[in-house]
């Protein structure tokens, strides 16, 4: 290839805006892997629920922290179809010796959809036991066999540590599992059987528009699809907002580096693309060039920003909420390959202009 | 017909730059022809029309009136897209001045030709290899532009111009960067070629010493050719 032969004799140039394409190949990936590891933060204990569906009451606003349902409800959400299963939320406050830690605590209905798969140790047998995400043991040191003291509402409830799950945070707290029951017991202290039956609750089913059938046929319900729950998480839609608007930025910025290096490139050989022209070379033949040196720059860019994004992963401590996936780099390679494409754009019409009559020492 | 058919003809060419008042006949009813495997010059003062000439024969300008006639086409009208197809198909160009690609090898700059043609191959390689042996650089092959002497890059400019064997090789101004003896030596051996595999040769020079080589020289002054050919 041609093309890739001036990258050869041009090694300099072609390697320093290969270095600042890797650095916002660099930007990106990290940006996304911020995204993603904020919005799991936040919501990932509710993106594990194994459900299509969660229904709120309706006067909640959609909140996990506000719904509440009663039995009757949730018998009658039962009845609509699908597997369902009780879901109770609390923040609570871990204790043991000298750990204090805030968790997200929630109550399960055994045997339901809403249960949570066990990693290590063992499920609840019994009232007094309790499940801890890995995110928990990891921050706390806290293990299977721990005793420790959840405290709501001004008292004392002692659990056994039984076993581990991995549903993630919520709220940017651990998350932590009990039975449904005792999770009532714990937020309505003193009700006994006037109290709400849970916070919300998780149907899954493969039939057509679920939520409506159930909104239709239980008063005061709001149900929505897993997904939309999360969205509705507060502050969640804000974040990832304000995410994407940086990725934005940082696609703009890639494409305008990468667009005037090589609309600075073009014009510096205008003379040299009027000989190629004047041979019989199409405009679309020296674009072509063109593009071929774009890609193999922004693909030079993906082999630096990656390995770096990656190596910063590791080196950083595991408390800033990063998640590099897939999607991070998919965003992050993609973007700055559309943006290099974009970018040399610029100088498409550049090449067009140049007039093959100059390789004459003419116009 | 058919040994005009492998000719040059031009016939009234004129071409005109601007409109109106500011107007300038660049070339004024040119005619002339040129037959396979003859080797002609164009000398005349600069602004004589020479280039603006030279760049409608070899496609680079339309005419404005007139017609040109190579191998048997009227290239004259045509859009610059056959036209830019005739320049790689039939026509070998050898530039003023320092004329090749600077970050391509010699044998590189060669491999231009079936590369913007859409023919890179294996053939393409032996032939720009054979052609470098002919005119004497091939073991500067790998060398870039930079490091070759004037004469050598002249060689492999006409080199390269012959890459698609073309019907009419058109040279500009081959001598302005080198000494008298090695203009010489390439003019000679642009004129072998030209002989040996019967090609249309036509060259714009300013330099009378190296007229020796040419079988004949049309004069231009003012765009116009001083000893008019016959109408053909």
């Amino acid at each position: 290839m041609l093309a890739l032969q001036e990258i050869r004799r041009k090694k300099l140039q072609f390697g320093l805006i290969s270095l600042i394409v890797g650095m916002v190949v660099y930007l990106l990936v990290m940006i996304s892997a911020l995204g993603s590891g904020l919005l799991s933060a936040m919501s990932g204990a509710v993106n594990s629920f194994d459900a299509d569906l969660v229904v709120f009451s309706a006067d909640s606003n959609d909140s996990f922290l506000r719904s509440e349902l009663t039995a009757d409800q949730r018998d009658a959400i039962a009845e609509v179809g699908g597997a369902t299963g009780g879901i109770g939320y609390l923040a609570a406050t871990a204790q043991e010796d000298s750990l204090t830690q805030d968790v997200a605590l929630f109550g399960f209905e055994p045997g339901s959809v809403a249960e949570p798969a066990v990693r290590s140790g063992r499920a609840l047998a019994r009232e007094g036991e309790i499940l801890i995400d890995r995110s928990l043991s990891r921050s706390s040191g806290l293990k299977v066999g721990d005793q420790i003291t959840m405290r709501n509402a001004l008292i004392n409830y002692n659990f056994t540590i039984v076993g581990e799950v991995d549903e993630g945070q919520f709220l940017g707290l651990p998350s932590a599992y009990v039975f449904l029951d005792q999770w009532r017991e714990m937020r309505y202290p003193g009700h006994g059987q006037d109290a709400p039956a849970a916070s919300v609750i998780l149907a899954r089913g493969h039939t057509d528009n679920l939520g409506a059938r159930v909104e239709a046929a239980v008063p005061n319900t709001s149900a929505l699809s897993k997904s939309d729950a999360i969205r509705a998480i507060g502050g969640v839609t804000q974040q990832q907002q304000v995410v994407m608007t940086i990725e934005l930025f940082g696609f703009v910025i890639g494409a305008l580096v990468i667009g005037s290096f090589f609309f600075v490139l073009t014009m510096q050989r205008a003379y040299e693309i009027a000989i190629f022209k004047a041979l019989g070379a199409s405009s679309w033949y020296v674009f072509g060039q063109l593009i071929c040196q774009v890609v193999a720059v922004a693909l030079a860019g993906l082999a630096l920003g990656v390995p770096l994004a990656l190596v910063t992963e590791a080196a950083l401590p595991s408390d800033i909420p990063l998640q590099i996936t897939g999607g991070a780099f998919l965003t992050g390679g993609a973007s700055i390959t559309i943006a290099a494409l974009l970018g040399s754009l610029f100088s498409a019409r550049q090449v067009v202009r140049v007039n093959p009559m100059s390789a004459l020492g003419q116009v | 017909m058919s040994q005009d058919d492998q000719g040059l003809l031009a016939q009234s060419l004129t071409k005109v730059f601007g409109s109106g008042d500011t107007a300038v006949e660049a070339v004024r009813d040119v005619s002339f022809s040129v037959r396979a495997g003859e080797f002609v010059a164009i000398v005349g003062p600069s602004g004589s029309g020479k280039t603006t000439l030279l760049a409608m024969l070899g496609g680079l300008l339309t005419a404005t009136r007139g017609r040109v006639v190579v191998g048997g086409s009227d290239i004259s009208r045509w859009n610059e897209a056959q036209r830019a197809r005739f320049r790689r198909e039939r026509v070998g160009f050898v530039f003023q001045g320092f004329n090749l690609v600077p970050y391509l090898t010699a044998e590189q700059n060669l491999l231009v030709i079936p590369s913007i043609s859409g023919k890179a191959s294996r053939e393409a390689r032996a032939r720009a290899r054979q052609l470098l042996r002919e005119l004497g650089v091939e073991r500067r092959a790998h060398h870039l532009p930079g490091e070759l002497s004037g004469g050598e890059r002249q060689r492999v400019a006409i080199s390269r111009a012959l890459m698609n064997d073309p019907l009419l090789v058109l040279v500009d101004e081959p001598t302005s960067n080198l000494d008298s003896e090695r203009g010489n030596e390439v003019v000679r051996s642009l004129a072998e070629e030209v002989k040996m595999r019967n090609k249309i040769g036509i060259m714009v020079t300013h330099d009378r010493r190296m007229l020796t080589h040419v079988d004949r020289v049309l004069e231009m002054a003012d765009g116009r050719l001083q000893s008019p050919e016959p109408q053909p």
